[in-house]
């Protein structure tokens, strides 16, 4: 089928689903770019976020009624919580024996 | 229970209702959501400005009542018997100068008290103070009024922080432990009347509130109370709870640099949010706008003014909990009674639904 | 003339979405740790946004309650307990964030060329008369049981493996 750009209104699956794509990009940019942990952090959140946007708007367009996708969206958001806290942990940990969030600085294991 | 003596329909009873009903009428001509979209701005402006003046008389109200707890008078020269006393702050406020200190991160130093206020207002789009007359029922109003009871958190953190001084990042993050500290007791204490009413939309927890009132369902109700007056006089920092903004404790905690209008928003954010705290007390506990003879919204009003009574009596009782004792409370004393509790609602609501 | 409801639809889907996105840019862009933890606020808010006009009321109210109540005081937490002296930059080298910006380019013309020409069973949206509350929770006690169980577990093994990880070895 040759590519074909949704219309305007009104909206469709694949709105919610280029927002979701959307969003997972600009956090896959954040994730690979940037040098704090924390921020490195963040960015996964947000990838996090377009996935769940993609799990809600198949729940509202799907063939028949049904919020399987709310429901694991609010499964994707248990795990990204404990994934924050942990990852949190970590940094804090490595920050205890460096005194830098950098990750570069955790390159005991390189070369 | 609206029945006695105030018959629903009548505008007397109900003069919101009887008005917008009358507006609703004129706007007719108007295409389909437009006179909807009309009101509901129109609700949202009254609201706004009931909400001010409420906090203004809040202000006078607890001067007042505990200047004459311990003692003296209180305000008594501006206006008869000091009532305009908060007019007169308020000018104040507006007249001083915002000074932004030199070290301060300029864009979240100004977008801190708008962080606290404006979640502490939304929470009054859903408050039903008469039978229909919120700004909108939600149907999933209770968790919609957590969420804005969690936001104000970030708006503390970013006030501390962006003041540059570390005084102030300290009090921020004493006062934002305290506040998640007592968000999860009070999840927990609002689940059950949540629970034994059914429904997660306010006005089905007014009017299932019909027969008997949630605080007299006799184990778990008066304890349920309690807990929640707990969690919600923490939720707003008030004393005995205070610590984090006390003025003789760490200079004034995450509000140290802040001066005129943006600290009165935070003063205002503060009694917005303990009004909203005695109006959830009342709606999940007291049966909300229920009672004889008068008009909803007065019964609303008197009772949510009589649970603010007791927060400011038990602010000049009480003496200040230091931190450690803060915490231990919160998460050694208050939250294992409040699952202990939902459990034991959960429990009698099943065993009075199987004995009917 | 009539309003249409799907015009107001649409409006408000784009502005939620417009905000995410421009909030995300901003995250990726900016160079202190504290203002993308700002951002971030911004994403996960019109997220929540985007949520209420896709029907998801109680997700939107879970969102709001605990990604941006809990989850972003964590960060905040995270970000104030660690302090550094010198604000050293914050992109890696410019060959690692070209590379990464053509990566992500790419993938993002991948997903949205898949989503463009793939055939959907159901274009527009279907109306959900449930109550979703309700649906969600029967759901979630009944057949996603498992998940659930395992969720709780999940949670509470992070938090104690947060405490060991995070405690000061004294």
């Amino acid at each position: 089928m040759p590519p074909a750009l949704p219309p305007l209104y009104p909206i469709t699956v694949q709105h919610g689903l280029l927002l979701g794509a959307a969003l997972f990009s600009i956090g896959l940019v954040g994730a690979l770019t940037k040098r704090n942990a924390i921020a490195i952090l963040m960015s996964i959140e947000v990838m996090l976020n377009g996935v769940m946007v993609t799990f809600v708007a198949f729940a509202r367009h799907a063939q028949s009624p049904t919020l399987t996708g709310q429901i694991f969206a609010i499964f994707i958001m248990t795990v990204a919580a404990a994934d924050a806290a942990v990852g949190l942990a970590i940094v804090i940990a490595v920050y205890r024996l460096r005194r830098t969030v950098q990750v570069d600085a955790a390159n005991t294991l390189q070369g | 229970m609206t029945d006695l003596g105030c018959p629903a329909g009548s505008p007397i009873c109900n003069p919101f209702l009887y008005i917008r009903q009358f507006l609703g009428g004129i706007l007719g001509f108007l295409p389909d959501p437009l006179p909807t979209i009309i009101l509901t701005v129109l609700a949202i402006a009254m609201i706004t400005t009931l909400i001010a003046l409420i906090v203004m008389s809040q202000v006078w109200a607890e001067r007042r009542v505990v200047a004459f707890m311990q003692g003296r008078l209180g305000p008594n020269r501006v206006g008869p018997a000091g009532l305009l006393q908060s007019v007169a702050d308020a000018i104040k406020l507006l007249a001083k100068e915002i000074i932004i200190p030199y070290q301060a991160d300029r864009i979240p130093f100004m977008l801190a008290p708008l962080l606290v206020l404006v979640p502490s207002l939304m929470v009054w789009s859903v408050i039903p103070w008469g039978p229909g007359l919120s700004v909108t029922d939600l149907n999933v109003g209770v968790l919609f009024i957590l969420g804005m009871g969690a936001l104000p958190t970030i708006g503390i953190l970013t006030a501390g922080w962006a003041s540059g001084n570390k005084y102030s990042v300290l009090g921020g993050m004493r006062a934002a432990a305290q506040l998640i500290s007592y968000e999860i007791p009070m999840v927990l204490v609002i689940a059950i009347p949540v629970l034994l009413a059914g429904s997660l939309s306010l006005g089905s927890i007014v009017e299932a509130q019909n027969g008997a009132w949630f605080v007299f369902w006799l184990p778990v109700g008066p304890i349920a109370l309690l807990l929640f007056l707990m969690a919600g006089i923490a939720e707003v920092n008030r004393s005995p709870f205070d610590l984090p903004e006390a003025e003789s404790e760490i200079v004034a905690g995450f509000h140290t640099e802040y001066s005129g209008m943006a600290f009165a928003l935070f003063f205002l954010a503060e009694y917005a949010n303990s009004f909203s705290v005695s109006a959830m007390a009342t709606i999940l506990f007291f049966g909300g706008w229920g009672g004889p003879f008068l008009p909803p919204f007065v019964w609303f009003f008197l009772k949510t003014y009589a649970v603010f009574f007791v927060m400011i009596w038990i602010r000049g009782t009480l003496p200040r909990l230091r931190y450690d004792q803060l915490m231990y409370v919160a998460w050694k004393v208050a939250l294992p009674l409040a699952l202990v509790t939902l459990g034991f609602a959960a429990i009698e609501l099943t065993l009075r639904t199987a004995a009917v | 003339m009539l309003l249409p409801t799907d015009l107001l639809v649409a409006g408000g889907f784009y502005t939620f979405a417009a905000l995410a996105i421009v909030g995300a840019l901003g995250l990726v862009l900016s160079r202190k740790v504290f203002h993308n933890a700002l951002f971030l606020t911004v994403v996960l808010g019109a997220v929540a946004g985007a949520y209420v006009v896709l029907g998801a009321d109680f997700l939107a109210a879970v969102q709001i309650l605990v990604y941006v109540g809990a989850i972003m005081v964590l960060i905040i937490f995270g970000i104030m307990l660690t302090p550094q002296n010198v604000d050293l930059p914050d992109i890696a080298g410019p060959g690692q964030a070209v590379a990464g910006t053509v990566v992500s380019i790419a993938i993002f013309i991948a997903a949205a060329g898949v989503l463009a020409t793939s055939v959907w069973p159901r274009l527009t949206s279907t109306p959900i008369d449930v109550p979703t509350t309700q649906t969600i929770g029967l759901g979630l006690l009944t057949t996603y049981g498992l998940p659930f169980e395992i969720a709780s577990v999940l949670l509470l093994l992070a938090m104690i493996g947060a405490i060991v990880v995070a405690r000061e070895d004294v």
